[in-house]
């Protein structure tokens, strides 16, 4: 990690994402910076052109649905079924 | 001697009930990473596609979606609970899933689009071969 706040702390290839949410990637001259959507618990990747010179910084991190306190019961039960 | 047999008994029975709803949880969460490691192995089951390089969407911001609706793009999302039970949040969402009812609220719950960003997995430079 890199980077002086949490705001602006940059990722690399192969390092456990600790938030999930929206991150800005940065690849090494081939393409232009770009977001992606990173979950919680998985591995930071590295890119099939720049390899291990990409990074991946923390845009706007946010909450996984299924860990949310009010979705906790049946996360993929049908809408519409109102308890009265 | 009964009483102190009955509070016993009481405090097992709570002790096996909140252990059996922390491995329900531990499963849940278990399938649910399961079903996302299958996504990043297979993108296309659901909600799958490259993803063409951009920098962020923000045009279709602010449309809403009830619960059961399908997520049509990953990304973020407000969640607007109905009454008073809870300020809106933010949540992040996988295309392909369900949005789903809000256990106080239930289908009453409305999502509101903040910003998409495709999954990561899904973008031509980080898929993993198949």
């Amino acid at each position: 990690m890199q980077g002086t706040s949490k705001a602006e702390q940059s990722f690399k290839p192969g390092e456990m994402v600790s938030e999930s949410g929206v991150y800005t990637v940065v690849h090494d001259g081939h393409r232009r910076k770009h977001s992606a959507t990173i979950f919680k618990g998985e591995k930071f990747p590295q890119c099939a052109r720049c390899g291990d010179n990409v990074r991946f910084v923390l845009l706007r991190p946010s909450t996984l649905i299924s860990e949310d306190v009010d979705f906790k019961q049946a996360p993929d039960a049908p809408a519409g079924q109102d308890t009265p | 001697m009964m009483l102190k047999k009955s509070c016993e008994s009481i405090m097992r029975t709570v002790y096996k009930s909140t252990v059996h709803l922390m491995n329900m949880q531990t499963q849940r969460q278990g399938l649910w990473l399961e079903e996302r490691s299958l996504r990043r192995r297979f993108p296309k089951l659901k909600g799958g596609g490259k993803s063409r390089p951009h920098s962020g969407e923000k045009g279709r911001a602010g449309q809403i979606f009830s619960a059961g609706e399908t997520v049509k793009e990953t990304g973020i999302y407000d969640v607007v609970h109905e009454g008073e039970h809870r300020s809106p949040h933010e949540v992040v969402m996988l295309s392909g899933d369900a949005f789903p009812p809000c256990d106080t609220c239930n289908a009453r719950v409305r999502f509101r689009l903040i910003r998409t960003a495709p999954y990561i997995f899904q973008d031509e430079d980080f898929e993993e071969p198949e």
